[in-house]
């Protein structure tokens, strides 16, 4: 009968699986650890994990985040079944709070050297309260910072728009939309479609690329919703959303809303749509960081390069000095950590310290010397064009090459190494120029620079920074401040956008009022937390 | 089936010409989206974030399926999953169909207050973190069992068949009874042949349910890749396309070469919706008839 | 007239059953019946209301990494925190505006569809329509929201691309962008999206028809109208009764996806419901006992509208729940 045959086959996969779930038998030491970056799964065998798995004799049974990580954390905390090891993200410090973690201080003492030397300048800002070291941060810069070929954000221009005013160079948010103005108005078509003046980003979490400009307009670096601002030797924290900087930013946004320049569905796109707009080469000007732009360029690079976006240091006014680019930091707020479900914590932390140490660092970013990159007479990394095309095949990368798996979510090394490589082979200093687009080139040669970075100030030191990185406790007063007050800015920023010229002072009343009661407790937080940086960094 | 030649009078024409084109309105706003997802999936990627793709893909590749089916997990998972929805389908529809004859039973001395049982509970949660401690105190985390078990009898399910059964002449069940049946002969032999419709239904509802579900696996069987589902496994592709590129300055480098291939939300969207449909899409037909036929056919033959 | 939020457990004694038999003399007939159901009413006690303990959350301050007794009790604070807050008004108009909407619409074209589904002679048609129009149920909202975004698109939208050629309009319409529109493109959209799949539960019901009826109907001289109205309707009269009585307990809980894919800060104010107020300040912020809160108020509204539509039921002398 067909039915008997089927039930045989069931219990035939039922077998199998069972059989396969036992034969998992283990020789290595095993780790189970949770990472909160969503990874495809190891592939159970790459060229770096095999050298690591030979050296150190340990496995790593890794489980990747699918789902939200609230959730996830919530039963974890609540069951207390923990792997050995976890990162968390901003959540780290709860597991913290529930005494699931372990202090790392006389761990890497005793059994982690190369621990203590690669993170040594970063030691204070680890330590919590208590004085205890609970998380290694993602990244460490143990020696000097590297650079790149574009800056962390900036008001970014269509290089149409630059090239035919003759490379100028944009200081004040008047100048940038001056120019932008004046091209739409001689090129009011582009490819046959309708030329698009300025979109800016205002879908659900990601709205903070519309909602963060005052700060930056002011000078200031990503610091988050609210800025350290030095008042007589001190961090005072400072909220921008009705600064005359955001009053001025919005009112140019509503005249140029009104004038058609600013996309009329702005407000109304998700971040797919927004994309869409970027990579058609018929938008001039938006405002963002740039990874979140990354995919447009991409696209552009390949298909249109001479519409791709070039990103300036754009200010209120000439008065203002720009410090836009971050200050090097290291996320010290998280990290992996190793829990008090780890029956070996010395076999973890040895572990730990075997992967942060510069050879292994070179091994998982570069590769095997020889095969993967090669040196040149003064110690300099590179790669030659075939092993080049090995590493611009993303799926070569992760599932046979396997570095991504002993990078992400685990300790890794950031910035230039004693030999003046950088970690990251995308990151080595003489190859920024050298390896950009031809249409890039164009543009670097024009203003006379080899990166993007060129037209930024070097950041000014700020001790304790950002400020976003300071987790406001979740359920807290000052967290649900924050959350109405994210719905505030959510409300009003397209009403007054949006408004009739004449609407605009009215409207721009109504939202200081909503908005000027929520920041009380938010800024009470911060402040301490600025102050103990200060303090204890 | 050949469909009988009656006299077609005025007011046929008219409900013909309204039926068809309507249905075909509705053929066309329905077909399109599939027809669309279909072709973001056989589509470039990156080619697809500019947009303007309708019916067909503007850079053909099969690339995103690759990606996507050639993770190591995908047909263990995938087998899973059968298993699951097969079991499942089966467990439920027969259980379900059972307590719903009880329930239709107008003697049962029970059939009030275990109705209301049954009732109350579309209504009522306990939450998340008590759900975890009785999956985790029944031994049923990381069990493949989790995946049947919780769901058997759903109150929802369970209203609907009894709904139907009430609806079937008395007199079919009164007779077996008179003949000397049991009550479980009744049920096996008489109602469940039926209920062939709404069994259809409620079996078409229980598979699809278990075969989309990955909640559970994220719950309780996530730190065992043996028990992966297949939807869990895609839902891993699509939440680590971001990280896929690498770090964003690979991704430039390779931009700059114009030779990359890469992978983003949108294109594994689109290919995993294509790929848990295509399953259900050749096993419909089977339920489909239970439920649409010629008029001819009536649901009381046999 | 009993009191409608209560329903009588025990069946009255049945006419079948002759003389005056003890209770427990009736079970021991009806041991069979038991034994096919008790199991399962078991099953559904241990797997739906052991966890019901986890609502005494709602009255602590519950913070997970603590056991459930050493948690700090707060009474009623969560709830007096959720009634006083504004939001949660609006929230409600919202949610229940929208739940309404897709409940009524949902129903009355699912129920169309399948008799204009069950009109159609020509078999393969039939059901290659019948097969398509469901198709669009599987596609995910975040798929389904990014076609509807790019069809009412002010930039080259198909929607105001037609009414901009037949001259209906002169300039294009922001549809997402219209706070009071917003509903009514929710509850379009999720006609569109559902319509085929709601309509097989009605076609289940109308395969049961006997078509001696219809057969009846035609010798009585009905048009197909008539037989529709006559005989197809009042057939699957019950199950739309139970759906309806059924549903009026997911008022409060549906949706979450589509509103939270289609909303824009523009329409915030219309857009935002339940489900996503209770992720926002309760599960993301790890307010559990706060979350445990509105889920019970929702659960106590739904009860209360579903004993209240069984009970109009009754008294209409429909098909009802218990």
């Amino acid at each position: 009968m067909r039915r008997r045959r089927l039930l045989l086959l069931l219990l035939m996969v039922l077998t199998v699986t069972a059989a396969s779930v036992m034969v998992s038998a283990q020789k290595t030491k095993t780790f189970t650890v949770f990472l909160s970056e969503p990874l495809p799964d190891y592939p159970g065998s790459t060229i770096v994990g095999d050298i690591i798995e030979k050296e150190t004799g340990v496995k790593l049974q890794r489980e990747y985040l699918v789902g939200d990580l609230e959730t996830k954390v919530g039963l974890m905390i609540a069951s207390g079944e923990l792997p050995d090891m976890l990162t968390a993200a901003h959540f780290t410090s709860l597991f913290k709070d529930a005494g699931m973690l372990i202090p790392l201080n006389d761990l890497v003492e005793k059994h982690a050297p190369n621990i203590k030397r690669l993170y040594a300048k970063h030691w204070e800002q680890l330590k919590q309260e208590d004085g205890n070291v609970y998380w290694l941060p993602i990244q460490a810069i143990p020696y000097d910072t590297d650079d790149s070929r574009y800056p962390e954000l900036g008001f970014f221009i269509n290089k149409k728009v630059l090239k035919e005013a003759g490379w100028p160079k944009i200081k004040t948010l008047d100048e940038y939309f001056e120019l932008i103005e004046n091209y739409m108005k001689k090129h009011p078509r582009i490819n046959g479609e309708r030329t698009i003046g300025y979109v800016t980003l205002f879908d659900s979490w990601r709205s903070f690329a519309t909602t963060n400009v005052p700060q930056h307009l002011l000078g200031y670096p990503n610091e988050g919703e609210f800025v350290p601002v030095l008042e007589a030797g001190k961090f005072v924290v400072r909220q921008y959303h009705t600064s005359n900087a955001a009053k001025a930013y919005y009112q140019k946004l509503n005249e140029m809303y009104n004038k058609g320049v600013v996309d009329k569905e702005t407000f109304v796109l998700n971040y797919d749509q927004y994309i869409e707009k970027l990579s058609s080469g018929r938008v001039l000007g938006t405002f963002n960081q740039y990874w979140q732009v990354q995919e447009a360029q991409q696209i552009l690079l390949r298909d249109d390069p001479e519409s791709i976006f070039i990103p300036f240091p754009v200010v209120l006014d000439e008065t203002i000095e720009e410090y836009q680019r971050d200050v090097p930091y290291i996320q010290a707020t998280q990290g992996l950590a190793i829990t008090t479900a780890c029956k070996d914590p010395v076999g973890a932390i040895k572990f730990l310290d075997y992967l942060i140490r510069e050879e292994t660092q070179h091994l998982v970013q570069w590769g095997i010397k020889g095969q993967h990159y090669e040196v040149d007479e003064n110690g300099h990394f590179y790669r030659t064009e075939e092993q080049l095309k090995l590493f611009r095949d993303p799926d070569w990368v992760r599932d046979v090459f396997g570095g991504p798996y002993f990078y992400n979510s685990f300790p890794n090394l950031r910035g230039i190494d004693k030999n003046g490589n950088s970690f990251m082979p995308d990151r080595q200093p003489h190859l920024i120029y050298a390896d950009s687009h031809e249409s890039e080139k164009e543009v670097m040669d024009a203003y006379g620079i080899k990166a993007f970075t060129e037209f930024y100030n070097k950041p000014r030191p700020r001790k304790y920074y950002p400020l976003w990185t300071i987790t406001i406790p979740a359920g807290s007063p000052a967290h649900i401040e924050q959350t109405r007050m994210k719905d505030v800015l959510n409300a009003y920023v397209p009403r007054m956008v949006m408004s009739r010229t004449r609407d605009f002072e009215k409207v721009w009343a109504e939202y200081v009022k909503a908005i000027s009661p929520l920041m009380k407790e938010q800024i009470k937080v911060y402040q301490e937390q600025i102050d103990w940086r200060m303090e204890n960094w | 089936m050949k469909t009988r030649r009656i006299h077609r009078t005025k007011e046929d024409i008219i409900l013909d010409f309204v039926v068809y084109t309507s249905l075909i309105f509705l053929v066309i706003i329905t077909l399109y989206p599939f027809l669309n997802t279909l072709a973001v999936s056989f589509n470039d990627a990156l080619d697809s974030s500019k947009g303007g793709i309708y019916l067909w893909p503007r850079k053909f590749t099969l690339y995103n399926y690759r990606s996507l089916l050639s993770r190591q997990q995908i047909f263990h998972a995938s087998l899973i999953s059968v298993l699951r929805t097969v079991l499942s389908t089966l467990f439920c529809t027969f259980s379900t169909a059972m307590v719903a004859y009880t329930l239709s039973r107008k003697e049962f001395v029970f059939r009030k207050l275990f109705s209301f049982i049954y009732v109350l509970t579309m209504y009522i949660d306990g939450g998340l973190i008590p759900n975890y401690f009785l999956i985790r105190n029944l031994g049923l985390t990381n069990n493949f069992w989790v995946y049947v078990l919780p769901g058997l009898v759903t109150a929802f399910n369970l209203i609907v068949i009894r709904t139907y059964i009430n609806g079937l002449p008395e007199s079919l069940i009164e007779s077996a009874r008179v003949d000397g049946a049991g009550e479980f002969t009744i049920f096996t032999r008489i109602v469940l042949p039926l209920c062939k419709p709404v069994l259809a239904t409620i079996a078409l509802f229980v598979a699809v349910a278990n075969w989309n579900a990955w909640f559970d696996t994220f719950l309780y069987n996530s730190s065992n890749p043996q028990l992966s589902t297949l939807q869990y496994e895609l839902m891993k592709v699509l939440q680590s396309a971001n990280t896929m590129t690498g770090s964003l300055e690979q991704a430039l480098a390779q931009a700059a070469t114009g030779s990359m291939q890469t992978i983003t939300p949108r294109a594994i969207r689109a290919t995993m919706t294509v790929i848990v449909t295509v399953p259900i899409a050749v096993v419909y037909p089977f339920l489909q008839r239970y439920f649409v036929h010629g008029l001819t056919l009536g649901g009381l033959k046999e | 007239m009993k009191i409608p939020a209560m329903p009588r457990l025990f069946a009255k004694k049945t006419p079948t059953l002759a003389g005056k038999k003890s209770f427990w003399q009736t079970l021991m007939k009806q041991k069979v019946l038991l034994f096919m159901s008790l199991p399962f009413v078991i099953h559904v006690i241990i797997f739906k209301y052991i966890p019901i303990w986890g609502w005494v959350l709602a009255f602590q301050n519950y913070w997970p990494g603590k056991s459930i007794f050493d948690q700090i009790w707060v009474g009623f604070d969560n709830f007096k925190w959720l009634f006083r807050d504004p939001v949660f008004y609006q929230v409600l108009r919202n949610t229940l505006a929208m739940s309404i909407i897709q409940l009524a619409f949902g129903m009355v074209s699912s129920i169309i569809l399948a008799l204009i589904i069950n009109e159609v002679r020509l078999v393969f048609f039939k059901k290659t329509a019948q097969t398509i129009s469901y198709l669009p149920h599987f596609i995910s909202w975040v798929v389904a929201a990014n076609l509807i975004r790019d069809a009412l698109s002010t930039d080259g939208g198909i929607v105001n691309e037609i009414l901009l050629k037949l001259h209906i309009i002169k300039e294009p319409i922001m549809f997402l962008g219209i706070p009071q529109l917003f509903w009514w493109i929710i509850g379009a959209s999720h006609v569109w999206k559902e319509v085929g799949w709601g309509a097989i539960i009605y076609l289940a019901a109308i395969a049961s028809v006997d078509p001696n009826l219809y057969e009846a109907a035609t010798i009585d001289g009905a048009g197909r109208l008539r037989r529709i109205w006559h005989v197809t309707l009042p057939s699957i009269q019950p199950i739309i009764v139970i759906l309806l009585v059924m549903n009026m307990g997911y008022l409060l809980s549906s949706g979450f996806e589509q509103q939270y894919l289609l909303q824009n800060g523009r329409v915030i104010d219309y857009a935002r419901v339940f489900t996503i107020y209770e992720l926002d300040y309760g599960i993301k912020m790890m307010r559990y006992s706060f979350a445990t809160a509105v889920g019970i108020f929702r659960s106590v509204v739904s009860l209360v509208l579903v004993f209240g539509a069984n009970y109009v039921a009754k008294l209409l002398g429909q098909e009802r729940l218990l």
